[in-house]
């Protein structure tokens, strides 16, 4: 039986979200940023802000140069995550085979719901109409109806915003050849280039390129792009709900890993050691509460000129404590030349899964103790309730003296 | 006396105050502001179909009249779930944090456009 499938992507998502809490900002371009605006990325611009220009993942500067009237708002992840539940939960509603795909999309199989291609269109309707109703005009999604997931997302971004593109079977080479080879989830930039270079530049010209050369350039990758230009694709929905989870302590997951941005860009070690041993502590106190340990870490730096630097150290015992963890990543840094320094970054990997063994030392021993605390108090009040002394913004107050005690600082 | 206007777009974050009042006066100025606050406030509230409605709030001992209930999200705080209203009156938007454990109202967030 032939599937269908629907894939449903939410218009601008965070910057929508933002519009519909705030009615101040509907209808004017506003970039989704960072905490620290200066130097970050619109994460997400507008539908006002793409028409003027703005693009995601740009900088901030470059936003402000493209689109000078541009209003930059700090994202929300909790509230972007908290509708992301509610969206689903809605399209759980018409069917139990939902696949979350990222924060704003989601797969979703209506074979048996839909029975056809017009009960598949009134389904979505319906979608969007509770969409409107249940989180507000302003978050509006586009459809893509098609036979498989591949041709449904592909439909989805072929009318935006709030578009409804549906593609039968019959209709998904016409589909194919009205868009461009990077259009397709799978074709990337480097992809591109090296399909261009075979002069395939159309879908058309992909079906017509005989197999066997472009297993020989790509591999096993080569055999996917010919059924993709085909319009086929077998891949099937796997809904968390149904076993298909990924996320917080997912068996799957192969690292934890934070970065952060400097405020400004600096050649101190005190404050890179002060962020770097905050970013180890936020990974190990994930691992801890996902129950695993970590057998190497990767430290790495970005300078003000963009170049990185990053290397990794692999040990034998697993670690999951900040402390063990910052100071394998300072050992990794510190002798790399910290000048101009503009982002550090730390992951750990090998993950087994167990904490680490107790030690045969007194002091780390009370230590871990001390951490079994601080994750229960985390657990119960939140991310923030305990910091590490060393991590905090050393401020020196201003001199209050009037005796001449005061000094040098 | 410098009498050339301040250099303003519409989109500016500025402080109103900075801006010379003769100028404030001449020239259609949108004033934008943006502030993060964690201000304790009484609301004034409904309960309709298992559902929480602010209708008015007092804050810096003014009363606000809340025109329109935008968006209602949750977050977690460790195993506590506290509720934020993003509502607006007719020139300015605030979101306001309820914590049911101790059934208090913060606002946390001011947006002013007027």
């Amino acid at each position: 039986m032939e599937r269908i499938v629907l894939h449903i992507d939410m218009n601008s998502y965070f910057a929508s979200v933002e519009q519909q809490a705030n009615p101040f900002l509907r209808g004017k371009p506003i970039g989704i940023t960072g905490k620290s605006q200066e130097r970050s990325i619109v994460a997400t611009a507008s539908i006002e802000a793409k028409r003027l220009g703005v693009k995601t993942a740009m900088s901030t500067w470059e936003a402000k140069k493209v689109c000078p009237s541009i209003i930059l708002w700090p994202g929300d992840p909790e509230k972007y995550s908290d509708i992301m539940h509610r969206f689903n939960a809605i399209y759980e509603s018409f069917t139990p085979n939902v696949e979350p795909f990222s924060v704003d999309e989601s797969f979703l199989d209506i074979t048996e719901e839909a029975e056809d291609y017009l009960g598949a269109i009134c389904m979505a309707q319906m979608i969007r109409s509770r969409l409107r109703d249940e989180l507000g005009e302003c978050i509006t999604a586009s459809i893509g109806i098609a036979p498989n997931k591949l041709m449904a997302k592909l439909a989805s971004g072929h009318k935006k915003p709030n578009g409804l593109t549906v593609a039968r079977p019959q209709d998904v080479l016409s589909l194919l050849d009205e868009c461009d080879l990077e259009d397709l989830c799978g074709i990337g930039p480097r992809i591109h280039e090296r399909l261009r270079a075979l002069g395939v530049e159309m879908f058309q010209q992909l079906r017509e390129f005989p197999l066997e050369n472009l297993q020989h350039e790509f591999h096993s990758y080569g055999t996917w792009l010919y059924e993709a230009a085909h319009g086929r694709d077998s891949s099937v929905i796997v809904s968390p709900t149904r076993g298909g989870v990924r996320g917080a302590g997912d068996k799957d997951t192969k690292s934890y890993g934070h970065s952060y941005t400097l405020p400004q860009n600096t050649d101190d070690p005190r404050i890179l050691k002060r962020y770097l041993f905050g970013l180890a502590d936020k990974v190990a106190w994930r691992m801890r509460r996902d129950g695993v340990a970590a057998r190497r870490v990767t430290a790495f730096v970005r300078f003000g000129n963009f170049s990185d630097h990053g290397e990794q150290r692999t040990f034998s015992e697993p670690v999951a404590d900040g402390m063990r963890l910052f100071q394998i990543a300072w050992k990794i840094l510190e002798p790399v030349g910290l000048v101009d320094v503009r982002l550090v970054g730390l992951s750990a990997s090998l993950l087994s899964r167990g904490l680490a063994q107790p030690s045969l030392f007194k002091k780390e021993r009370k230590m871990a103790t001390v951490l079994c605390a601080l994750d229960e108090l985390q657990s119960r009040y939140g991310s923030g309730v305990w910091k590490r002394g060393s991590t905090l913004p050393v401020e020196f107050k201003s001199r209050s003296s009037g005796f001449h005690f005061d000094h040098e600082i | 006396m410098d009498l050339n206007p301040p250099n303003l777009s519409s989109t500016t974050t500025y402080n109103p105050s900075a801006v010379p009042v003769l100028w404030a006066k001449l020239l259609p100025i949108t004033f934008l502001m943006h502030e993060l606050l964690n201000d304790p406030i009484d609301v004034t509230v409904s309960f309709k179909d298992n559902r929480v409605v602010p209708h008015a709030m007092r804050w810096n001992e003014r009363d606000y009249k809340i025109d329109s209930v935008n968006l209602v999200h949750t977050a977690h705080e460790g195993t506590k779930r506290v509720f934020y209203f993003s509502v607006s009156d007719a020139a300015n938007y605030f979101k306001l944090k309820l914590d049911p454990e101790f059934l208090e109202w913060r606002l946390v967030e001011l947006y002013t456009d007027g």
